[in-house]
């Protein structure tokens, strides 16, 4: 594994290292073509709103209820959604605007929690990290969480296998994701678990949990973010051993290459979110504080304290020609910034509060070709 | 449990099972964790106070948050519980801070 970057490098424990969807298309998109956002909605829908017109331009039916979380196929068309209280994947094919086709994996005395979920690029197996829980007769009785794989094409269960140890962080269960090439998945824990899909075994771990230099101490991963195949943005802190200050910074994972690359913006920020825009030249992290970062100088350029407080939002779009952000995900409101000065534009009523984390999708992908 | 009487059948089947499984009262946490009431595995401080024991650091309205905690589960005890006891609590309420009232009654 190569480690490098402009600023300290940093490889420590990921305390709380999580993913989202993807946020933004895989390649750097065009920045004339505008994008939709798709939005699960209470209690049983998905709303797709179109960024050109910031209206909300489809809606689509669940049909067991809300969604918890969901997954996409590399080229958008397929989206997989959890949901009937997380015991049913419910696949909407985004074109179509109609769920497709449903699966279910729980018996009457076990149920199958699903709490994450991979499609694999031929979008032929989807990977279910999942917690079965026994109902006896005063209480629910959780089993360790396994990976479920099932064959989307003969629908049928095809294996499943037990997280291993290493990659079991306290009690969350890992987030899934394939490798581009489909060879492999990653599950997102203290470190990065590779599991070989051809014979489920663990065949790497990306070490995020020791020190590379000393006088550093643990690192905690934000949430991340795809932003192209296999390359995942996120935010770092650090707080050092010795004078116990707190260091945050901007990481980057390839999985394919298996990299990890950092750099350090300064003292601790509020910011949890992390966005990439289209060009990849501008950064920004929210949202109890909102920073624009310049990903060229590695610089925080901008700074706005005290947007949100309490429980704060867990989305953070930026709009595809990069004037925008879009902040979601908590309550019922879309909250647009301007991307340059970072002032509150206005609020947006998403008709219902939010479930799943929303993603951003290219408009071609949701758009019929169909006469 | 010494300090308690069973008073009526489900309570003496409640005992029973306790001596059949060697006399234990375990709290949720214990692992496995147990889920009696819903299926959080976790104690916070609760729905109404912050991590630092005021309310200054919750949701603003408060109502953003409910429907968070109700489908996860987080806190059973203060908001219904989406996945085993109250799947229909909040059918006829899709967004929380504008029609909260039209969220259903819950009696344990």
């Amino acid at each position: 594994m190569i480690r490098r970057g402009a600023g300290p490098l940093l490889a420590a424990t990921l305390l709380t290292l999580v993913s989202g969807p993807p946020a933004m298309a895989a390649p750097p998109a065009d920045p004339k073509s505008s994008q939709l956002h798709l939005f699960g909605v209470w209690p049983n829908r998905l709303r797709l709103f179109d960024e050109a017109t910031e209206e909300f331009v489809g809606d689509i039916g669940l049909k067991y209820g809300a969604a918890t979380n969901s997954t996409h196929s590399p080229d958008f068309s397929k989206f997989y959604f959890v949901t009937d209280r997380m015991e049913a994947i419910e696949v909407v094919d985004l074109k179509k605007r109609a769920v497709v086709d449903t699966l279910k994996l729980s018996a009457q005395s076990r149920q199958i929690r699903i709490a994450n979920v991979a499609v694999n690029p031929a979008g032929t197996l989807l990977y279910l990290v999942a917690t079965p829980v026994v109902l006896e007769i005063d209480r629910f009785v959780p089993e360790e969480s396994e990976v479920f794989v099932y064959d989307l094409e003969n629908k049928r269960l095809r294996d499943s296998f037990k997280i291993p140890k290493e990659a079991q962080s306290g009690g969350f269960r890992p987030n899934i994701h394939f490798s581009p090439d489909g060879s492999s998945i990653f599950l997102f824990g203290r470190d990065i678990h590779e599991i070989r899909v051809s014979d489920n075994q663990l065949v790497s771990t990306i070490a995020l949990s020791k020190p590379l230099l000393a006088g550093y101490g643990p690192l905690r991963g934000a949430r991340l973010t795809e932003e192209a195949p296999g390359v995942y943005y996120g935010l770092y802190r650090t707080k050092d051993p010795f004078m116990q200050k707190t260091m945050i910074g901007v990481l980057q994972i390839d999985l394919l290459k298996k990299e990890i690359e950092s750099f350090e913006l300064g003292p601790d920020v509020k910011v949890g979110l992390f966005a990439l825009s289209s060009d990849r030249k501008r950064a920004y992290a929210g949202v109890q504080d909102v920073i624009a970062i310049d990903m060229e100088t590695r610089r925080i350029v901008k700074r706005v304290e005290g947007v949100e407080q309490g429980r704060t939002n867990n989305s953070l779009i930026v709009s595809s020609d990069g004037t925008k952000l879009y902040v979601s995900g908590v309550g019922d409101l879309i909250q647009v910034y301007d991307a340059e000065t970072l002032a509150h534009l206005k609020d947006i009523f998403a008709g219902g509060d939010f479930m799943a984390t929303p993603v951003a999708i290219p408009r071609d992908a949701a758009t019929s070709s169909a006469p | 449990m010494k300090h308690l009487k069973a008073v009526n059948r489900k309570a003496v089947a409640m005992f029973e099972r306790i001596d059949a499984e060697g006399g234990e009262v375990r709290g949720l946490q214990d692992p496995p964790p147990h889920y009696p009431a819903g299926c959080t595995t976790i104690f916070s401080p609760g729905w109404e106070v912050d991590a630092a024991g005021t309310p200054a650091g919750l949701c603003q309205p408060v109502e953003r948050d409910l429907y968070d905690c109700y489908k996860t589960c987080y806190w059973p005890a203060q908001v219904p519980d989406y996945l085993n006891n109250n799947p229909d609590w909040h059918s006829g309420c899709g967004s929380a801070t504008q029609d909260w009232r039209k969220l259903d009654l819950v009696f344990p």
